[in-house]
């Protein structure tokens, strides 16, 4: 296994150079450059030039290539142009903002998704299933950003204005703690922390859950009519624990798969909800970077994201490994 | 609800900012000074200050923060934008040979918030690093016309400089930066340097607490500064927060989240806040007016003739009531109205579509081939109008197409992403017919950028528009120090550039500020939001829960 998974990680590295190779051409070819927020009427031409010049633009693209390889090599990320302050504290601050949204919203998918598609399951064609058909339908096919600008409306607004609605239930519609997080105690900063995740956490989550639920529900149906079932409910045991202990494993298994898919659609999707709760995560890092063509930050975030989506597809296949017995890697 | 936005409007551009309701400000009469102190506000922007390090930051909310919250510069702008003094207690001229030399006096008790003093060796620092070019500060131009600073002692400062209208404008805004931090900082790393992102030290009435990237700046009362300047602030802390999406920056004012919802956009929210009793709406001025740019290359927009056509056929007032809501004042030049230059016996152009037609009629353009569209020789009166993607220009964009269809112009529209419109319209070819973009003034004014022959080939340049007399004047106006001298030739400027229409200037913007009510005794105006932060302070028992 150990083997496996530095063949995998070894096999990883063209992969990875090129895509940074490929986006470094691509955010170079856009028009326009850095030195775009700094055009003012009071800025003088020279002093773009000396911006330019200082941070090697002037040179030819190959060279600020191969001298952005070289540093990059040599684990140095760069400053960010815009921020001005070095991309591994950036990133030090906002990787960990995403994986905790992601990592919420993820469980949530599974944890809902699969309860829903057990219950399905085994009620299939009652008015419950129908039910949860069509609301997974629906829930599946809207947009994060406007669902996410519904549940702002909903629970972060309406809800203020209501003096009966529980306090608990009166969400933070954007950031990830209160302007008084530090006052706080303890459990408070973590009840704080909880409650601001909330929503974005379902508003990324919702849709994924729907989909998984569709995918459980026909992994269970399929388990279910097996013959091992039969027996199992033959012997008399009680159907809840045939379910759960015999049915649930083997129904899982396609269901494991898809959390290496989920993974990259999680932090694409990130970007979006990231936007409209004010999550300060890779998400929008990535979008402001690109639009004030920050080189340095859209090699180095980018770079993250791809290295993100390989370990979850590395994830995904370790978890097969281990459900499954019959999977053995080489 | 539309009428009595616009009549706030009104007063705030007369009076430069606006105080609270009637009712409540009997409230405010009744709380003593002592129990003001306390309490922590919340203003939620949708872009990121970029930095604390003047030396770095070119953006507006920056500067505020760095003017207003976190440090303390020499002088400041009075509610009639007079020069006052404020670090600098007061300041001296004596003529030089070269031109003028200008002794700064500096207060004494003003410490940076690690305790270390405030003295002239600091402003001597940041001056000989603004003039540095390997420090590449942004606005070097405000410095062009000084020479030099020699410390007299501690606290007495002498710059040395020619003679210029407005000479002490920049001391409002640069902001000092301490030497004792950054003076061993080779200059060519001052901007990258972490002062300006996560350790800033400043001298202000706040000082720094935290900086979270994408998220927030705290802030808290400096409980040091000096009482001659104004004292400890009221509140206790100030966050900055940044909330891109507009309808959850709304939500939050709404909810209480935020107390100051700085420059609400779309403007159709202000509605929705003026309706609800806890929040209220401040529209100020700003230095900001909208354009529509003709490209004078183009044969089209040769003749002055049709670009007053142009205006004359554009329904301005129309604009500002529908797209923004009300909130923008119909243009007739580039000197806005918060200007001491400013015109103000001159008329906007009208909306006229019948004296369009008359004068496109008479400059020759007239449609033949009964096709709607008018015609001159071989050109057709047919167009592309750009601008970048910004909500409130594309609605722009369509309203003018309409009014121009119906004097005989075909409008193309094209929406294009920021960075490559500036290419366009910046390169010396002007591969652009007309497009519709923002211009930032300043109150020491040189629009010698935009409108000058020198100019031609420039960035800014982009109405390629020359005339030798308004040459002349906006080289004098720089020169002349007397402003009942300056201002005949001003109005001259504003006149001729009304008759020959090198832009249809649409509006000067207003910016429309959300507030909770709770919050008192805020004054914002042209001078900035954040201007009288200090004296901000939270009804006592409106304040958030604190242990």
């Amino acid at each position: 296994m150990a083997a496996y998974i530095v063949r995998r990680l070894i096999q990883a590295i063209p992969l990875l150079l090129g895509i940074v190779t490929l986006v470094f051409i691509i955010v170079h070819a856009a028009p326009g450059d850095p030195t775009a927020m700094y055009v003012h009427p009071s800025v003088s031409p020279e002093v773009i030039e000396q911006m330019r010049e200082n941070w090697g633009l002037d040179r030819p693209i190959h060279i600020q290539y191969l001298r952005w390889l070289r540093s990059f090599l040599t684990g140095d990320l760069g400053v960010s142009l815009t921020q001005n302050r070095p991309i591994v504290s950036i990133l030090a601050e906002r990787i960990p903002n995403t994986l905790i949204l992601s990592g919420t919203s993820l469980v949530l998918i599974f944890a809902i998704g699969i309860a829903i598609g057990i219950v399905q399951a085994v009620r299939q064609h009652s008015t419950l299933d129908h039910a949860l058909t069509l609301s997974a339908l629906f829930i599946y096919s809207m947009p994060s950003f406007w669902l996410g600008l519904m549940l702002i409306l909903v629970f972060a607004y309406k809800a203020h204005l209501l003096d009966w609605w529980p306090a608990a239930l009166k969400f933070p519609a954007s950031g990830m703690t209160s302007v008084d997080h530090d006052l706080m105690s303890g459990w408070g900063k973590l009840g704080d922390r909880l409650h601001h995740l909330v929503l974005p956490s379902i508003a990324l989550g919702v849709a994924s859950a729907a989909s998984v639920a569709r995918y459980m529900r026909s992994s269970m149906l399929e388990v279910i009519r097996q013959d091992y079932i039969r027996t199992a409910r033959a012997k008399g045991l009680p159907e809840r624990t045939v379910i759960l202990k015999h049915a649930l494993k083997n129904a899982l298994l396609p269901i494991i798969t898809l959390l290496g898919l989920y993974l990259p659609f999680l932090f694409s999707g990130a970007v979006l909800v990231e936007y409209v709760f004010a999550w300060p995560g890779m998400g929008r890092t990535i979008v402001d970077a690109i639009n004030q063509r920050d080189y340095p930050l859209v090699m180095a975030t980018s770079f993250i994201f791809a290295v993100m989506v390989v370990i979850a597809n590395l994830i995904a296949d370790i978890l097969y490994a281990v459900v499954d017995p019959r999977i053995r890697y080489e | 609800m539309r009428r009595a936005l616009i009549g706030s409007i009104g007063v705030a551009l007369l009076s430069a900012g606006c105080g609270e309701g009637g009712e409540r400000a009997q409230v405010a009469d009744i709380v003593p000074d002592s129990l003001r102190y306390g309490g922590t506000v919340v203003v939620a922007y949708m872009a990121e200050p970029s930095s604390m390090n003047q030396f770095a930051s070119v953006d507006e909310n920056a500067r505020e923060l760095q003017n207003f919250v976190l440090f303390t510069t020499l002088i400041q702008y009075d509610e009639n934008l007079q020069p006052a003094p404020y670090l600098a207690e007061r300041w001296d001229t004596a003529a030089t040979i070269e031109g003028l030399a200008l002794t700064f006096h500096l207060h004494d008790g003003v410490r940076w918030h690690d305790g270390a003093p405030t003295t002239a060796n600091d402003f001597k620092f940041t001056f000989d690093r603004i003039k540095d070019p390997r420090t590449g500060f942004p606005s070097a131009s405000l410095l062009a016309l000084y020479d030099s600073a020699v410390v007299r002692d501690a606290f007495t400062i002498i710059f040395y400089l020619k003679r210029h209208p407005g000479f002490l404008d920049p001391w409002r805004r640069i902001s000092p930066m301490p030497e004792h931090i950054l003076g061993d900082v080779p200059p060519a790393r001052l901007q990258q340097h972490p002062f300006g992102t996560e350790s800033p030290v400043g001298n202000g009435p706040f000082r720094f607490v935290e900086h979270r990237s994408g998220d927030r700046w705290v802030f808290e009362a400096n409980p040091d500064f000096p009482e001659s300047l104004g004292g400890r602030a009221y509140l206790d802390r100030l966050v900055y927060r940044v909330i891109e999406e507009p309808t959850t920056r709304l939500s939050e004012l709404l909810a209480g989240e935020v107390d100051v919802y700085l420059s609400i956009e779309p403007p159709q929210q202000a509605s929705e806040i003026e309706a609800n009793p806890a929040v209220q709406v401040i529209s100020l001025p700003t230095l900001r007016y909208t354009f529509i740019n003709w490209n004078g290359r183009r044969p089209l927009f040769q003749d002055a003739r049709v670009r007053r056509a142009l205006t004359l056929a554009i329904n301005r007032e129309q604009i500002v009531q529908t797209v923004r809501n009300g909130l923008g004042v119909v243009a007739k030049g580039p000197v806005p109205p918060f200007h001491w230059a400013y015109h103000r016996e001159l008329e906007p152009l009208p909306y006229d579509p019948d004296s369009a037609r008359a004068l496109l009629d008479a400059a020759g353009w007239v449609d033949r081939d009964g096709d709607g569209i008018r015609e001159r020789d071989v050109y057709r009166a047919s167009f592309e109008l750009r601008t970048n993607p910004n909500a409130t220009r594309e609605d722009i964009m369509t309203l003018v197409q309409a009014d121009l269809r119906k004097v005989g112009f075909e409008v193309q529209l094209r929406v294009q992403e920021a960075q490559s419109l500036r290419r366009d319209i910046t390169s010396r070819e002007r591969p652009f017919d007309a497009f519709v973009l923002g211009w930032g003034t300043d109150f020491r004014l040189d629009d010698r950028i935009l409108f000058a022959c020198s100019q031609f080939d420039g960035p800014f340049q982009w109405a390629s528009y020359c005339n030798p007399r308004v040459d002349e004047l906006l080289d004098q106006v720089t020169r002349l120090e007397d402003r009942s001298q300056a201002l005949p030739l001003w109005q001259e400027y504003q006149e001729i550039l009304q008759w020959e229409q090198p832009y249809t200037f649409l509006y000067y913007d207003v910016r429309p500020n959300g507030l909770r009510t709770r919050l008192r005794d805020v004054q914002m105006d042209i001078r900035g939001a954040l201007q009288n932060v200090k004296d901000w302070w939270v009804e006592p028992t409106a304040r958030r829960f604190t242990p």
